[in-house]
Formats: C-alpha cells, structure tokens, sequence
C-alpha cells in the first residue's frame, strides 16, 4: 500500500455539538504551525488501523490547530464509534496533509450550500472564508432538530442571515423542499452535502430544473454503495487476474494482491485511482468523470466503479 | 459567438434580448416557444438604449433561464459582456452577430492594441507602426488576437 508523509497532532479539546457529535481540536505535536488548507478541505485520520476522512471546520487562515465534526453513526464499523468512546483529550493522533475536493467555484456569483445532518462541516470553511470576502452566499441545512443540529448556535451567531433551517421533527416540522432550488437567481451554484439520498435528490432536482452540470457540486463522506454488486474479473495487462468479490472494492482488491495501485479519496471524488480500460464493460459510480468520458468506457475509477461485463482487461 | 440560431430545448424560461434586426433573427425561436406556451421575455434594445436597464433586467432572472442575445457585433460584445457579469455561463446563453465584427489584434512588439476589421489579414499597429499578420491565437485576458511580425 502507498504511505503517505502524515502529521502527528493532539487532542486540544473535544466539545460536544449535539448528542452525537463531537467536536475535536487538534493541535501541532513538533511544529508551531499546520499546513494551510482551502476552505472546503478536509484531512484523513488514521486511528485504530483505519482511515477516516472529515471535513476542516475552521477559518481557512487558521494555522495553529485543526477541527473536525465528527457524528456517531449507528452504522460505525469502528471510525466514528472509536473517536467517540476512545479519543481523549491529550490524545496523539496522525492525521494527512489537507486536501480539497470540493472547492468553492470561483465563476460563482452567489454560492448556496445544502446540508444535512453532519453534511454542513465543509460548508462552515467555506461560509467562513465567503463572509470575509464579503461575497453572496446561503445555506440551507436539515436536521431533525435544534437540538441534533450541529452548530446551530455557531451559525446563527455568525450567519443569521444567510442561515435557513429546516427541522423535520416538533411541532412546527418543516422539510427543506427540492422547489428552493427554483428561487435561485442566474449564476449561483449550488454545493450539496450530506446522505447519499439527500444528494442525489437534489442534484437531480437541480439538472431537472436547467441547472448547468458545472453550477452543482457535491461532496461525498462515504463511497456511493451499488444495489446488486456482483464479482468480477480484472485481467491486469501485465499478467495477474484480480478476482473482485462482490462486497469489496476493485482497489481494494488489487491493494490485497500486492499492487501498488495508485488511490487517494476512496469515494469516487478526484480521480488518482483512474485506470484504463482496454475490454470490457464498466459500471461507473463515481462523481469525477464527466457523462462524455463514462460513456466512452476505457476509463475506471477503481475505488467505486466496478464491472458490468464479467470481466475487465485493465492496462496495468 | 455563434451565427448558428437553434433553439436549446426544455429550458424552464426562455430571455430574448436583441435590437430590432436582431429580433427578427430571433422571431422563428419566439414563435416556437410561444406556441408551446414557454414562460419567456423579450426585451429591445434600441439606440436609446441604457445598458443599466439591461443589466438589471439580466440580474434578476433566476437559474434554468436560457438567454439569447442578438445584435449588431458591437452592441453585442456589450450584451455578452452584461450577461456574463449578471452570472450567465457559456452554457446558459446564445449569442448571435450581424454585421461587420471589429476584432483587436495584440502587438507582438509593443503589446498595443489595435482594432480590425474581421477577415483582415494584415494590420499595422496603430502604436509603433509594425506590420501585423492576424494570427488565431485569441487571448481571452486581452480578448485579442497575437499579431506576428508580418515582414522582416
């Protein structure tokens, strides 16, 4: 498996949001300051053997400490439960250099960010750097309540008037309906974060009603997960034939034989783990390739995108 | 900038902003969008025309619109110029020209700035007098075109 130069950090404070998230403070072990990030960044931590990416929720300028948001997720198969139950303040843990997937456009005239749940930590950067610049900007947030939303009252100090919520549960539930998406006045675009459901339904919402492909962006926190994935084959050109079980990834896959397979978000975004495709057919799951490139079918992204054909020639 | 009119379809409202020839280019798409009871506008742009009235108007539509802008080549550069300040991207409008279209061409030796006659093959710069070839490289900064020496 490649590695990559990490940072070691500690835990400068944890703050509870709602019940169940937690915010963490990490801070520089060996260097007074951390590298520079763009707002909409985010870092992988490596604890307990496995590799989490999150969000940077700070002011991008800020140098001495990175936050992350971290939700409880009743699915955890050990990230979440483990920074939640083990992580204690004073901690050391390594964490990547910061990258950005999901950079705000700069063709924009005004930006609207869509979050639900834990989705609104890429937008906290973000809005913080916009409001500094003194750009046009909202956000529209879901959750089930006041109290399960986190940082409500951080956003209601610091935005309230671009902040609109939208609570699901109580008396006076509303639901963030996909028609806001009509109110939007010419050059906006439009960033969406949070389940996969929610994403997709906005995101086809948004083509629905005209928006260029190129005004709607989208983060992902967890890789798209097929309905009915099946086994392949992977003919590598330079010899071997990967067999990919059904429940695993292709890169994973070829990380477990022993090839050094190049990879770096793990959820479709950035496209390091692009491969091509000399037979076969694919069954792209990613948001890197454009319509044109998916149709074209000599390229995979082998940390989503799987085989429709039974077996795949790889040029590897 | 296109001399190609075709109506894009299935856009939810349709902006239609010429002068009066240009209109008349536009007709044959204004019929086909009002039969189909589309939601659109027109808007004219006459010679006592305030680009001010013409940029508000742009700013105020929403997403989903789709603008078509035709004029005279000049007129028109100022169209695309409001359009593209209001938020409009390459994907979300049309631009179509008539007439004679001026292009401005980029000394290659004291980075002047001429203006031709589209077509025209050679110029000299109005700055330092050299005689330039009109290449196709279009700089999108200097929206020129390089002019290479044309004679040593």
């Amino acid at each position: 498996m490649l590695k990559e130069k990490t940072i070691p950090v500690y835990v400068k404070s944890i703050i509870q949001e709602t019940p169940q998230v937690k915010r963490f403070t990490l801070a520089p072990v060996e260097e007074t300051s951390l590298p520079a990030f763009s707002a909409g960044s985010h870092i992988t931590t490596y604890i307990d053997g496995k590799e989490r990416n999150y969000s940077l929720t700070n002011h991008p300028d800020t140098m001495d400490s990175y936050q992350i948001a971290i939700r409880l997720s009743e699915t955890s198969t050990g990230g979440s439960l483990y920074w939640h139950h083990e992580v204690k303040v004073g901690d050391t843990v390594r964490v990547s250099y910061p990258r950005n997937h999901f950079p705000l456009s700069f063709k924009a005239k005004h930006h609207v960010f869509y979050a639900a749940g834990i989705g609104v930590t890429p937008f906290i950067s973000m809005m913080l750097e916009l409001k500094d610049q003194g750009s046009s900007f909202e956000l529209h947030y879901a959750a089930r309540s006041k109290e399960l939303c986190a940082f409500y009252d951080f956003l209601q100090a610091n935005f309230p008037h671009q902040s609109h919520f939208y609570f699901s549960k109580g008396n006076e539930a509303k639901r963030l309906q996909e028609t806001t998406l009509l109110e939007h006045r010419i050059g906006t675009h439009v960033y969406f974060c949070g389940p996969d459901s929610f994403m997709t339904d906005l995101t086809e919402a948004a083509v629905r009603f005209d928006y260029p492909r190129s005004s709607i962006h989208h983060e992902r926190f967890a890789p798209p997960r097929p309905k009915n994935a099946a086994s392949f084959q992977a003919q590598l050109t330079r010899g071997e034939v990967i067999h990919v079980e059904k429940d695993q990834t292709f890169l994973d896959a070829l990380l477990e034989a022993g090839i050094q397979a190049p990879f770096s978000c793990r959820v479709g975004r950035c496209g390091t783990c692009e491969l091509k495709v000399f037979d076969g057919i694919v069954d792209h799951y990613d948001s890197f390739l454009s319509e044109e490139q998916k149709s074209a079918q000599n390229v995979i992204l082998t940390c989503v995108s799987r085989a429709k054909s039974g077996k795949l020639v790889i040029d590897f | 900038m296109s001399g190609n009119i075709t109506l894009v379809p299935g856009k939810r409202h349709y902006l239609f902003c010429a002068d009066e020839e240009g209109i008349k280019l536009l007709q044959p798409l204004i019929d086909v969008v009002k039969d189909g009871n589309i939601s659109y506008e027109i808007q004219i742009v006459k010679d006592n025309w305030n680009p001010i009235l013409s940029s508000e108007w742009l700013r105020v539509q929403k997403m989903g619109s789709f603008l078509y802008a035709t004029a005279e080549w000049n007129v028109l550069k100022k169209l695309k110029q409001l359009a593209e300040d209001a938020g409009f991207s390459e994907e979300e409008a049309q631009y179509i020209g008539y007439g004679k279209e001026q292009i401005k061409v980029f000394c290659c030796r004291c980075h002047g700035i001429s203006v031709l006659e589209k077509g025209q093959p050679e110029r000299n710069c109005d700055h330092c007098g050299l005689l330039l070839e009109v290449s196709d490289h279009y700089s999108q900064l200097r929206d020129a075109f390089l002019g290479y020496v044309a004679k040593l």
